[in-house]
């Protein structure tokens, strides 16, 4: 049950989208000599966004196994080769589109006016916040494919325009393996809807219509295609979610991109956009091809185990702090990768609240270096030394958020790691295992870090600052999230169950 | 029970810096008293072998996945809160001298306030995610305390050390409980307890259970062979030494074995290696003990090896006993390492024992508790130490099989015991009255002496307190072998301890040039003892070295070279290939015009071809 | 009194090799513009004619299209010709070429 009914006759969830648009188009019309009152406005749409994301998740329906959509919005948009407007919620994307709302707020609270054509910068973070929670809300793969590439445009220009470093070889080398990844997706959308076409008579790119008519439908419909095909299907879906989240060996756009990026980008970013790839998975590969979900399933497991491992041991050897916490990220997305491939209800619940969690952490974490870099000017770890010196609430924080990066039962990190492993333990042994060993080497490269920075050296006056309360109120929602989900997670399976326990991976 | 504890840590946490100390120390050990006090109120509860289990909160729920937050207290679970809480505030009362002059007094009790919450935790949870939560807790407050002195590098690094070791440990423990559920559904103690008889006995899985709980045992417990960041844990304040790793957290593994007996009786290859374990463990830290020259290292050991004891004891299914060890060794370690933190205060924190000595008269209290403590441990007759350690030898030699070389591996490892700790004894207090000492040495303030003298009444008596009955509704009761063999078995570990005292006297007291000779002639089997055996170096060279070069061969070579390096040849492809097509692109407009028109034209006279306007026709 | 439909096709084919042949041949970037123009009311010639002719609206329709977007052809390209022209360069569409390889 959710806390109370939201009246439907509001279009709850097209208000999240058009909000921060709205947002946008009020910022364009501010001269962009007024940085603090285009900033202001940014929060203000920001906070209003997160409100009515928290509206949606406080009116969610909690265990009503046969209402799969909540919020439902459908409208014709090209009736004639069946596109539709359609939105809605479910468990899969309640607590994404949360995450969603609250990163973006945090990131352009984080944004420094100083910054040059900030107006524009906040402008392309609000347009960028409709398409990722567009990408959430799409029940329609045509308008999930528009979102998702709209989300490329303001990333690009974001990367590129306000990046540091190599920043055009970075945002370049990430928009070509995107696009790369986008096409495949657009062919096997297409052919989808070809296939479903071909078998119901009936042109739809409606998702509840394609998964109630699987393309894949062996069993159900004459014309049921072979797993061979379903498999390709599922590698084109696939690849532009592997890009996306990434998963080894594709992943090296990753390094230059978010080493490149401007924090509050880089907080969206890693924090939400990552984790796409990850629901995309889920929604469309897990549900439209259970078949070959099932069969492919062990592979992608197994990449994304080489995964956490390799960005385990990678991390192991940064020296700068973004690099470090960038393969950190690596290596948990693997996690969340083997969570989903398990294919079974605990490890997908698991990946589901792991994504939440590596979103609140590594945003955390990214906040921790920027903040340090901003004190020192520096983000080399041997440049750093014994900055807890006459800092103790920075590092005390810099802990706790480096505990939850290292899975630290009793913090959120723990509770989605133990239900992914338990749930490859149950499905593929080996793999459980070599995650274990990727739990025990973060521990030693999360130490590595923090110890390095904060520790380690002669007590002398640094110069480094206490943290500021703003610094501290930036923080203060991700760390309630950390210890929260880390004591007291009930609520997410709570809403989350019916949604997975739906899945055809599940129920095939 | 818990709040207490939790709201000292909050208090000191966040406030800490900002209160006086007399304050933060006595909300630190106030918080702890408290505690104390309820758990001397759940002891009457409980006492009978009643158990109570209550659930306040739901974890996660989801499918057959159903865990609670929820708390079990029965007899073992209370003597383990007992002494937490009961050694715990004392030692809370003696950090209060102890850490009077240290800049970071109000994070000091918070730690420590945090890790008796978790410790706390850990004994009290009623399922094993909970267990687990604790379980890592103590290990974080271990790691914050070890490196408590974060500006120094050798304390950072054993922090980093002891709390790797530590995940390791965990992850075993995580994988145990997988396992568990998987095989019985249920998470909880009492579900467990009842269900584990439907798996076949001694079989794969409940032996693999009981393995990986044992691996989270022994990285906890310190034993071989993860055993290698206590020693170094020493670096930390002499507090935490006595509170962590020595009376408390560092039992905990003997704790998991004890709370599931049930499973490991259930396993019988799987108790056996926990014996083994035990064993090998107590003699191997022994003997390095005997070579120690740092007075906390020396305790350091002297801890492993009676750990190992009590893992020896739970192994062969003497767990009462083994309760009992934990209990007495708990009073007469804490005292040894509160001891030890006296005189390191009073030789400026030099805690080589080579130059201590003769300290009866500078240090009288801290003198007579230590010789207590020493007695104790060695197995004197009539003190503590004696009762509980001629239990577990008792209990191993009267088991006929492979269990009687592990009796006699203990009453060997007795006989170490004596030597090393009169050994320290001997070279750090030395005999020898000193009327006019020129060191002006002072003796700790009564808030420190204090609680070593309470715990030297401890370490003396607490072999009368009746652990085997009061634990019995747990553990059932042990078997009585008979008055006679008994005094046999005692006067037998006595012996073992009495040659071992008089080895020590011999070589460092009577003819202190003999120890130089014997050293000189067991030359290399002294450097092997010396270094621990290399064992730290193996790991270096096994695990470390190799992990971080493997990390700079993907870093290095891997990512760029290969996985970017396919990646960038792909791009490098194309962009040879066009090197020429792009000449088409003159950037004349007029030219482009030529291209549409003749595109254009070509189009046209496709599609004519097609309807058959033209003399020729298209397919 | 009708005319023949053929004779619309033939001026508009006319008009239209006039337009193609004088984008090929001139350089002057406002003539060329205007070659373009008359290219494409060529072709909305014919769309008229046939119109009328076939008795349908659709060529009607697609004629305003066309006029409608050549009227926003026309606003783009006489802005860049007169940025181009303003940015000191010459007049003359061969030396424009910027996207050279």
């Amino acid at each position: 049950m959710g806390w109370y009914a939201l009246t439907n006759n509001a279009p709850w969830l097209t208000l999240v989208l058009v909000v921060p648009l709205a947002g946008a188009l009020l910022v364009a019309l501010v001269p962009s000599m007024a940085r603090r009152a285009v900033k202001q406005l940014g929060v203000l749409t920001a906070g209003a966004t997160l409100l009515l994301v928290l509206l949606v998740i406080g009116g969610f329906q909690h265990g009503v196994g046969n209402l799969r959509f909540q919020f439902e919005e459908v409208r014709q948009w090209i009736p004639g080769v069946g596109i539709s407007y359609h939105l809605g919620v479910d468990g899969l994307s309640l607590f994404l589109l949360g995450l969603n709302a609250l990163l973006f707020l945090l990131a352009i609270a984080v944004a420094d006016p100083a910054t040059p054509r900030f107006k524009q910068f906040v402008l392309l973070l609000l347009i960028l916040e409709a398409a990722t929670a567009g990408v959430l809300l799409s029940l329609d793969l045509i308008l999930f494919y528009v979102f998702w590439e709209a989300m490329l445009v303001p990333l690009y220009f974001l990367i590129g325009a306000w990046g540091e470093g190599r920043r055009v070889y970075a945002a370049f080398k990430f928009l070509i393996y995107t696009v790369v990844g986008s096409f495949a997706m657009l062919v096997a959308i297409l052919a989808v809807a070809a296939i479903s076409f071909s078998q119901t008579g009936q042109l739809t790119f409606d998702w509840p219509a394609l998964v109630a008519h699987p393309a894949s439908g062996l069993a159900h419909l004459p014309l049921g295609l072979t797993v061979g095909v379903q498999q390709l299907l599922f590698l084109g879906f696939g690849l532009a979610f592997a890009i996306k989240m990434p998963l080894f060996p594709l992943h090296t756009w990753l390094p230059p991109a978010y080493t490149a990026s401007p924090i509050p980008v880089l907080i969206v970013f890693a924090g939400l956009v990552s984790k796409l790839g990850a629901y995309g998975f889920i929604r469309f590969n897990l549900a439209l091809f259970p078949d070959a979900a099932h069969s492919l399933g062990p592979f992608l497991a197994v990449l994304a185990t080489i995964g956490i491992l390799y960005g385990a041991f990678m991390a192991l050897v940064q020296t700068d702090l973004k690099r470090l916490v960038a393969y950190a990220s690596m290596s948990h997305l693997g996690f969340i990768g083997l969570g989903i491939f398990t294919g079974n209800l605990l490890g997908i619940e698991g990946a589901l609240v792991q994504m939440v969690n590596h979103g609140v952490i590594i945003a955390a974490l990214f906040l921790i270096v920027a903040m340090i870099e901003r004190r020192t000017g520096t983000r080399e770890r041997a440049q750093l030394r014994g900055l807890a010196t006459g800092t103790p609430l920075f590092a005390a924080l810099f802990l706790l958020v480096s505990l939850a990066a290292l899975g630290l039962p009793g913090l959120n990190g723990f509770v989605g790691e133990f239900l992914i492993m338990l749930g490859a333990w149950s499905a593929f042994l080996p793999l459980a295992v070599a995650a274990g060993i990727g739990v025990i080497l973060a521990a030693w490269y999360v130490l590595r870090m923090y110890q390095g920075a904060f520790q380690d050296g002669p007590v002398e006056p640094t110069g480094f600052g206490e943290m500021r309360a703003t610094d501290v109120g930036v923080l203060a929602p991700l760390l309630a999230l950390m210890v929260l989900i880390g004591i007291s997670p009930a609520f997410f399976p709570a809403a989350v169950e019916a949604t997975v326990k739906a899945l055809p991976v599940l129920t095939r | 029970m818990l709040l207490a504890p939790l709201a000292g840590f909050l208090i000191n946490a966040l406030v800490g810096r900002n209160l006086p100390r007399r304050i933060v120390g006595w909300i630190g050990a106030g918080s702890i008293g408290l505690a104390f006090i309820f758990a001397l109120a759940i002891l009457t509860q409980v006492v009978g072998g009643h158990h109570l289990d209550q659930s306040y909160f739901t974890w996660w729920s989801s499918g057959q996945f159903f865990v609670p937050f929820n708390l079990y207290v029965d007899p073992l679970s209370t003597l383990m809160i007992l002494v937490i809480t009961g050694v715990g505030f004392l030692i809370h009362v003696y950090s209060i001298g102890y850490m009077a002059e240290d800049p970071g007094f109000g994070r000091f009790f918070a730690y420590m306030n945090l890790f008796v919450f978790s410790m706390l935790l850990l004994v009290l949870s009623g399922n094993l995610v909970w267990l687990i939560v604790g379980w890592a807790g103590v290990g974080l407050c271990s790691y914050l305390l070890i490196g408590f002195w974060y500006d120094r590098p050798a304390a950072v690094l054993a922090a980093r050390k002891a709390f790797v070791m530590n995940v390791i440990g965990d992850v075993g423990l995580v994988f145990a409980a997988f396992l568990v559920f998987l095989n019985l559904n249920v998470l909880d103690y009492n579900a467990i307890f009842s269900r584990v008889h439907s798996l076949p006995k001694g079989g794969t899985i409940i032996t693999a259970i009981c393995l990986l709980l044992l691996v989270g045992a022994v990285a906890k417990s310190a034993q071989l062979p993860l055993h290698t960041w206590l020693p170094d844990a020493m670096e930390g304040p002499t507090p935490v030494s006595a509170l962590i790793h020595a009376a408390t957290m560092v039992t905990a593994g003997v704790y998991l074995v004890a709370r599931m007996h049930i499973l490991y009786d259930w396993a019988p290859v799987a108790a056996a290696t926990v014996a083994v374990i035990g064993g090998v463990t107590a003699l191997y830290a022994a003997t390095i003990g005997t070579v120690q020259v740092d007075i906390k290292r020396v305790l350091a050991y002297s801890t492993m090896s009676q750990i190992g004891y009590m893992f020896l004891a739970v192994g062969i299914g003497a767990y009462a006993a083994g309760m009992f060890h934990f209990m007495t060794h708990a009073f007469f370690k804490a005292l040894l390492f509160m001891a030890a933190g006296n005189v390191i205060h009073a030789f400026h924190d030099d805690q080589d024992i080579r130059h201590m000595g003769r300290l009866r008269a500078g240090l009288p209290v801290t003198f007579w508790t230590f010789l207590i403590g020493t007695l104790s441990i060695s197995g004197f007759p009539l003190l503590a130490g004696f009762f509980s350690k001629d239990e577990i030898i008792r209990a191993a030699l009267s088991v006929s099989g492979g269990e009687f070389i592990l009796g006699l591996v203990a009453l060997v490892t007795a006989g170490l015991t004596a030597f090393y700790m009169f050994r320290l004894f001997i070279i750090a207090f030395g005999w020898e009255w000193m009327a006019d000492d020129p060191r002006h040495l002072h003796e700790a303030i009564p808030i420190q002496t204090i609680p070593i003298v309470i715990l030297a009444a401890g370490a003396s008596l607490g072999g009368y307190v009746p652990v085997a009955n009061f634990l019995a509704p747990v553990f059932g009761h042990g078997v009585d072998i008979g008055t006679g063999a008994f005094l046999g078995l005692a006067a037998l570990t006595l012996l073992a301890a009495a040659i071992g005292f008089a080895v020590a006297y011999l070589l460092y007291a009577r003819r202190p040039e003999l120890a130089a000779v014997w050293r000189a002639r067991l030359g290399p089997v002294h450097t092997l003892v010396e270094r621990k055996y290399y064992v730290d170096e193996l790991y270096d060279r096994v695990f470390v070295r190799p992990g971080f070069a493997l990390g700079r061969f993907f870093s290095h070579v891997l990512e760029p070279r290969v996985i970017d390096g396919a990646v960038d040849g792909v791009a490098s492809f194309f962009l040879l290939e066009s090197r020429e097509w792009r000449l088409i692109q003159t950037g004349r407009v007029r030219s482009y015009g030529l291209w549409t028109l003749g595109g254009a034209i070509g189009i046209v006279v496709i599609v004519a071809a097609y309807l058959g306007y033209l003399p020729f026709r298209l397919g | 009194m009708s005319i023949p439909a053929y004779s619309f096709l033939l001026l508009s084919g006319a008009i239209f090799t006039l337009g193609a042949v004088g984008f090929l041949i001139r350089r002057n970037p406002l003539v060329v513009f205007m070659c373009i123009e008359l290219m494409l009311n060529a072709v909305n010639l014919a769309f008229a004619a046939m119109s009328r002719y076939l008795n349908s609206l659709d060529g009607v329709v697609f004629a305003f299209l066309v006029i409608t977007v050549a009227a926003a052809e026309v606003v783009v390209g006489i802005a860049i010709i007169v940025q181009v022209y303003r940015a000191g360069r010459e007049m003359d569409v061969d030396e424009l070429d910027l996207m050279k390889n």
